[in-house]
């Protein structure tokens, strides 16, 4: 008699869940919008997307965890090839809290800009409030409460960020005229009466809730321009635009430098096939440079046919067969059939 | 001669950027068929353009031209711009291509002004793919499901992108990528109740044969292909606004021509030089 194999619980749960999800946007996908609105899909597929795309997400710190592991070991035994790890983990670490600082920075900016946008959505509120008949305090107690608060606002810009050359720069100058205009019309706030909305009351609100808007966005221009100069700034910039970019780039350009050595020896009319192959790469390279029309001026038409009809049709046929292809693995994948690595049970 | 060839192409690209050298670029239909589509969009008020930037630093050099030439003419029409990313090595060119396009306009056309807020807002990098792209069509509110921007501000918040509504609102998708795959989600998921926005595309040279069988098909209204396309296009923008810069991006479109050129020239080398050889193993 054969012995029982013991039921690999782990394993059943993820098939479940990839079964569930499949099924779930399978039907979301072929269901009328009509159906999926009566069945409340529709209502709270938002969630379940993010839900996905956060579970999603997790696989980048599942990533790092794994980076980490793996190089971080081979430097702790000293395994073959420690110093490329080591830099490879120096560049990760020095990365992640460089651009953590920046994104913090941005978040202190985000906040600071927030206290004047502030002032605007407080009028609008106003506003609905007393148009609405909502339960809220004597209008003249709010608009007061909006004008000491603006004021109080103004009053701190003017001492902390219009002071000095910034404030002479173009973004300068524009904060500085969009906090006159504030300050300009916070006086009109005093037409609003302690009972029902009158239209001059209205108008004010509208104003200064413009007025606030308008400030919100030039104080955040005005401090994302003065946080270019900050030491955080300037180390993202060196590690990102400097080192990066850089060589990301030089990995590519190489690619150029390999087609040119592949060109020579590959292109080489031996059938009449390879010989088809070699007119067309050189009537579509010679198409698309300036050196062509000089040439024949016909040469980026028949180019452009060369693309659009051989081309297109040889490129459908085969993504047509890709496609087949990734539909039955997309099945098998749904239907756990492609799931060995699932299991905990050593295969 | 190995090396003979990698110093003949690194001498093709470098020695027209040295001198400066420029030529006009070569009429591509495809980038003229995507200037007509961006220059006739009818976007009302309220309505967007949605650009997608898809690409970091190794194709930095083929899709930033053609991001730039794209955003500059969306920008010139007034055109808001929400900039998305479904990919993370973005962020740096969603924060500086839009910029510097800005203070390009700005110092070509004293007194008017492109700014972060108002001709543009940075939605940033955005995981997820087909099933964020699949969430943010059947979303009530693109403005609300998007949330907040790059900085953590509310996209609500900027009153030209506060209230978009639905995703027919969107008139344009813009994808800029040399990645595969990425162009496939906006072509298989970005519709809605038989509503499809003009889909727009620029293309690295080595993914331009795929993208010519949504071109041929009309689900891709107009295609920029490789830094051959950015140059054409800028070319045709150069035609209606005069003041616009182009020059350096003909020089670099100039270089990658010689470097075609080159390429060219090794072929036939190559294809002499096997002629020569099997002549002379068949003379014994």
């Amino acid at each position: 008699m054969s012995e029982r194999q013991p039921i690999d619980r782990r394993a059943q749960v993820i098939r479940a869940f990839t079964l569930l999800g499949g099924v779930y946007f399978f039907l979301y996908f072929i269901l009328p919008e009509t159906a999926a609105e009566s069945l409340g899909i529709k209502a709270r597929h938002e969630a379940i997307s993010n839900g996905f795309i956060v579970i999603g997400a997790m696989a980048v710190g599942l990533g790092l965890f794994n980076l980490v592991s793996a190089h971080g070991s081979r430097i702790a035994f000293a395994r073959k090839g420690w110093a490329y790890s080591l830099a490879l983990l120096v560049g990760l670490f020095s990365m992640l809290a460089v651009t953590a600082a920046q994104w913090r920075q941005s978040l202190g900016i985000t906040a600071e800009a927030r206290k004047a946008q502030i002032v605007g959505e407080f009028a609008q509120r106003i506003v609905q409030d007393a148009e609405s008949h909502a339960a809220a305090p004597a209008l003249a107690v709010r608009a007061a409460a909006l004008r000491a608060y603006a004021d109080g606002l103004l009053d701190q810009i003017g001492a902390t960020l219009l002071v000095g050359p910034p404030a002479e720069t173009p973004l300068g100058i524009e904060l500085r005229a969009a906090a006159a205009s504030l300050r300009g019309s916070l006086p009109r706030l005093e037409a609003v009466p302690g009972e029902s909305l009158s239209p001059e009351g209205k108008g004010a609100l509208t104003d200064v809730g413009r007025a606030g808007e308008l400030l919100s966005a030039a104080l955040g221009a005005f401090l994302r321009q003065e946080s270019s100069s900050t030491m955080v700034q300037q180390l993202y910039t060196l590690l990102y635009e400097g080192l990066f970019n850089q060589l990301g780039s030089a990995m590519f350009a190489l690619l150029g430098v390999y087609i040119a050595a592949a060109a020579f020896r590959a292109f080489r009319i031996r059938t009449v096939e390879s010989a088809l192959m070699m007119a067309a790469a050189l009537i579509v390279m010679l198409g698309q440079i300036s050196l062509g029309q000089l040439i024949s001026d016909e040469l980026p038409a028949m180019r452009q046919w060369l693309l659009e009809v051989p081309n297109s049709a040889a490129f459908r046929a085969i993504r047509l067969g890709a496609s087949v292809a990734a539909l039955m693995l997309a099945i098998r994948m749904w239907l756990s059939i492609e799931s060995g690595s699932f299991s905990s049970r050593k295969r | 001669m190995r090396r003979l060839i990698y110093l003949a192409m690194i001498l093709a690209v470098a020695v027209p950027l040295l001198l400066g050298a420029s030529r006009s670029p070569s009429r591509l239909v495809s980038a003229e068929r995507m200037y007509d589509v961006v220059d006739t969009l009818d976007a009302k008020p309220g309505e967007v353009a949605l650009v997608w930037l898809d690409f970091g630093p190794g194709t930095l050099a083929e899709n930033e031209p053609q991001a730039q030439v794209l955003l500059e003419h969306l920008f010139r029409r007034r055109i808001p711009v929400v900039l998305l990313s479904q990919y993370q090595q973005a962020e740096a060119a969603l924060q500086r291509i839009p910029k510097e396009v800005a203070e390009r306009l700005e110092a070509e056309l004293p007194g008017e002004r492109w700014s972060y807020g108002d001709a543009w807002v940075n939605g940033g990098f955005r995981p997820g793919q087909s099933i964020f792209i699949q969430a943010l069509v059947n979303a009530p509110d693109v403005s609300k499901f998007l949330g907040r921007d790059v900085n953590g501000m509310p996209i609500t918040h900027y009153p030209r992108f506060a209230a978009i509504g639905g995703v027919e609102h969107v008139k344009l998708v813009g994808e800029v990528t040399g990645l595969v795959g990425v162009f496939d989600n906006i072509i298989q998921f970005f519709q809605k109740g038989g509503y499809r926005p003009t889909v727009v595309h620029g293309c690295t040279s080595i993914t331009i044969p795929e993208a010519y069988i949504f071109l041929d098909s009309g689900q891709l209204k107009g295609l920029l292909e490789g830094i051959a396309g950015a140059a054409w296009y800028s070319e045709v923008l150069k035609r209606h606004y005069p003041k616009s810069d182009n020059s350096r991006l003909l020089a670099v479109n100039t270089a990658l021509s010689s470097a075609h050129v080159v390429l060219i020239g090794l072929i036939i080398l190559g294809n002499v030089v096997a002629l020569w050889q099997r002549a002379r193993r068949r003379d014994g």
